[in-house]
């Protein structure tokens, strides 16, 4: 049986691309524990400046570092935006001023153009668990970390009336970053809005 | 007392009696001849319309016309019509006429592009009321044009004549529903045909009891969805129903996974082979069918191939009774959407709004102009060419010659008998 989702992690020469190694794996694992999603059981790191990009359409990225793209990586991500790839970008750092926000937020306006703030009713808060009140919060968000905020909105662009960007402040590299077997600890799966971002990604 | 005679002589008389009946006997049949047969009135197309006194001075029981640098105008075609129909036996000849077929109709997409036919003899001219479309100088092939804004009647000029045809009326087109796995392809597909122009309903399992779903389950029939496209097994639920569907007139688009269905069977142009790799190591964005992995299909006796790969097919369609099936062997498809040339995303989409195009149900061909076939009229209302042109009747059927011989033959018969003796 192939595999109709594998979960692709991005790698850019700028910055810290690896820094949450442990995210693919809690999501695969929620995606097969949930979905009937034929999911590939490991994920791939794929640089950002290839052509193997766009066999992927939806990327993950994420670090704690500035964010400069090469010329070949932009061209890379304008194009995966155009065709209908879905990059999903969390900052590491849950800091509204912290270099890898600023930096990265900067790069894909120059890339695909500004994000704008994605209402909490949209599609993809209900894609397959619902989400009333639009992104979970994160406890490193709830805990006072980074910027000492709790982000109401995740971010967002769109080519069209298709998400082609989607960013989040809310460190789900930190939140969903442990090993898999450790979800039997936790009383509710944190990890339930990433496998509504897998579903959105692949059925709109 | 009556002189025997020489019996020579007697033989002459009787042989100069015998040639001045059949003398009189052939006289009279040129006189009956010329009765029966009439006057014929020659036309040529070039002045044939003043030839029009002629006719109907009345007394001619036919007419020729002598046909050349094509057909004359419908007017002439309906006045020497009107003469046959009154009693005038009509002929014509002429050099071979080169005919033009024409058909329009509508294309089964969104936007309805008007989609021309035309096969004839020689150099065709094709054109709106507005303007040229397009031209061939040799249309034994065929020629198709494809025009998005069309004007008026369309023609066909050839050599011989000009087709025409109206233009076909648009009609509704219902939104086609897909039905696939949360996957690549399915998403792709419906993004393909919805940036097309297509009203999409998609039905995605995610889970078990769980389904994204969009626009508004309605019955399957031909009067909610032009066509069904199947990606997947996930269509087993459905297929009893979208056997029916196509049987009543629907389409169907198969991928190879939803063609191996045991339901679809008996509805699928070919069987699903195993699959067969692309030749090629990745994907070449400058051939992007061909780098793609391709299911060969074994077409059935009634299946026509629509694409083929070497000597691979690729694609086939059959019809199974109002409805059409299409199965497409191809993998992956939505990779040549993200891994294409520039082109990629258009012409990924332009691929799969033809193939649903090439199944949906919806529309017809347009009607023929009232003069849109004046070959097929001309020959209707005055038959086909002549080689043998009618006899004509003779201008004296009793010449003044064949008094002179008559009077001289029986004057010397006379003269032999008389001078034998005899009365």
């Amino acid at each position: 049986m192939s595999a109709d989702f594998t979960f692709c992690t991005v790698q850019y020469d700028s910055g810290d691309w690896d820094s949450a190694p442990l995210v693919p794996a809690n999501l695969i694992d929620s995606v097969a524990r949930y979905t009937s999603i034929r999911v590939a059981p490991t994920g791939v790191s794929v640089p950002l400046g290839s052509r193997d990009l766009f066999r992927y359409p939806l990327a993950f990225l994420t670090g704690h570092l500035p964010v400069r793209f090469t010329d070949l990586e932009r061209r890379n991500v304008k194009q995966y935006c155009e065709r209908g790839g879905l990059l999903f970008v969390d900052d590491h750092n849950h800091d509204v001023d912290g270099v890898f926000h600023k930096t990265c937020t900067e790069e894909i306006a120059r890339a695909v153009g500004p994000m704008k703030e994605l209402s909490n009713t949209h599609a993809l808060f209900k894609s397959f668990f619902t989400f009333e009140d639009g992104p979970p919060a994160t406890s490193h968000e709830l805990n006072g970390w980074g910027d000492n905020l709790i982000h109401k909105h995740l971010q967002a662009v769109f080519a069209g009336d298709r998400m082609c960007v989607l960013y989040s402040n809310k460190d789900y590299s930190s939140e969903w970053g442990y090993h898999p077997d450790n979800k039997r600890f936790m009383s509710v799966d944190n990890t339930k809005f990433g496998v509504n971002v897998v579903v959105y990604a692949l059925t709109r | 007392m009556l002189s025997r005679g020489d019996p020579m002589r007697l033989w002459a008389e009787r042989t100069l009696r015998g040639a001045a009946f059949a003398l009189l006997a052939w006289a009279m049949w040129r006189v009956a001849a010329a009765n029966g047969v009439g006057r014929v009135v020659s036309l040529e197309s070039a002045s044939v319309e003043s030839a029009w006194p002629r006719l109907l001075d009345g007394g001619h029981d036919a007419a020729h016309l002598t046909v050349s640098g094509g057909l004359p105008a419908d007017s002439t075609r309906d006045v020497l019509a009107a003469f046959a129909h009154a009693g005038v036996r009509m002929s014509w000849s002429g050099p071979s006429l080169s005919p033009v077929a024409m058909s329009v109709e509508r294309v089964r997409e969104p936007d309805q592009s008007t989609l021309m036919r035309v096969i004839g003899v020689g150099r065709v001219v094709v054109r709106d009321g507005i303007s040229v479309l397009d031209s061939v100088g040799d249309a034994s092939r065929g020629l198709t044009v494809v025009s998005a804004a069309p004007q008026g009647v369309f023609y066909a000029s050839g050599t011989s004549g000009t087709a025409s045809a109206l233009p076909a009326a648009a009609f509704a087109l219902h939104p086609v529903l897909v039905i696939g796995r949360a996957s690549w392809e399915t998403k792709f597909t419906v993004a393909a045909l919805e940036e097309q122009g297509w009203t999409v309903e998609s039905h995605v399992p995610v889970a078990p009891g769980v389904e994204v779903t969009t626009g508004t389950r309605q019955p399957l029939d031909t009067a909610h969805y032009a066509a069904v496209v199947a990606l997947d097994s996930s269509a087993t639920e459905q297929a009893t129903s979208i056997v029916a569907y196509v049987r009543s007139g629907g389409g169907l688009v198969l991928l190879s996974e939803a063609a191996r269905l045991g339901t679809f069977a008996a509805l699928v142009p070919a069987t699903v082979d195993a699959r067969q790799s692309s030749t090629k190591r990745s994907f070449d964005p400058a051939a992007p069918l061909a780098s793609l992995s391709v299911t060969p299909l074994s077409m059935h006796d009634d299946a026509v191939a629509l694409d083929v790969r070497g000597v691979t097919v690729a694609v086939a369609a059959r019809r199974e009774r109002a409805g059409r099936v299409v199965v497409v062997g191809y993998d992956e498809l939505w990779r040549w959407r993200l891994e294409g040339g520039d082109d990629a995303v258009f012409a990924h989409r332009r691929w799969w709004s033809r193939t649903v195009g090439a199944v949906a149900a919806g529309g017809g061909p347009a009607a023929n102009a009232p003069e849109g076939a004046p070959i097929a009229r001309w020959i209707d209302a005055l038959g086909p060419a002549v080689t043998v042109l009618p006899s004509r009747a003779p201008a004296d059927p009793l010449p003044p010659w064949l008094l002179v011989v008559l009077c001289s033959i029986l004057l010397a018969e006379w003269g032999s008998r008389r001078t034998r003796g005899a009365r």
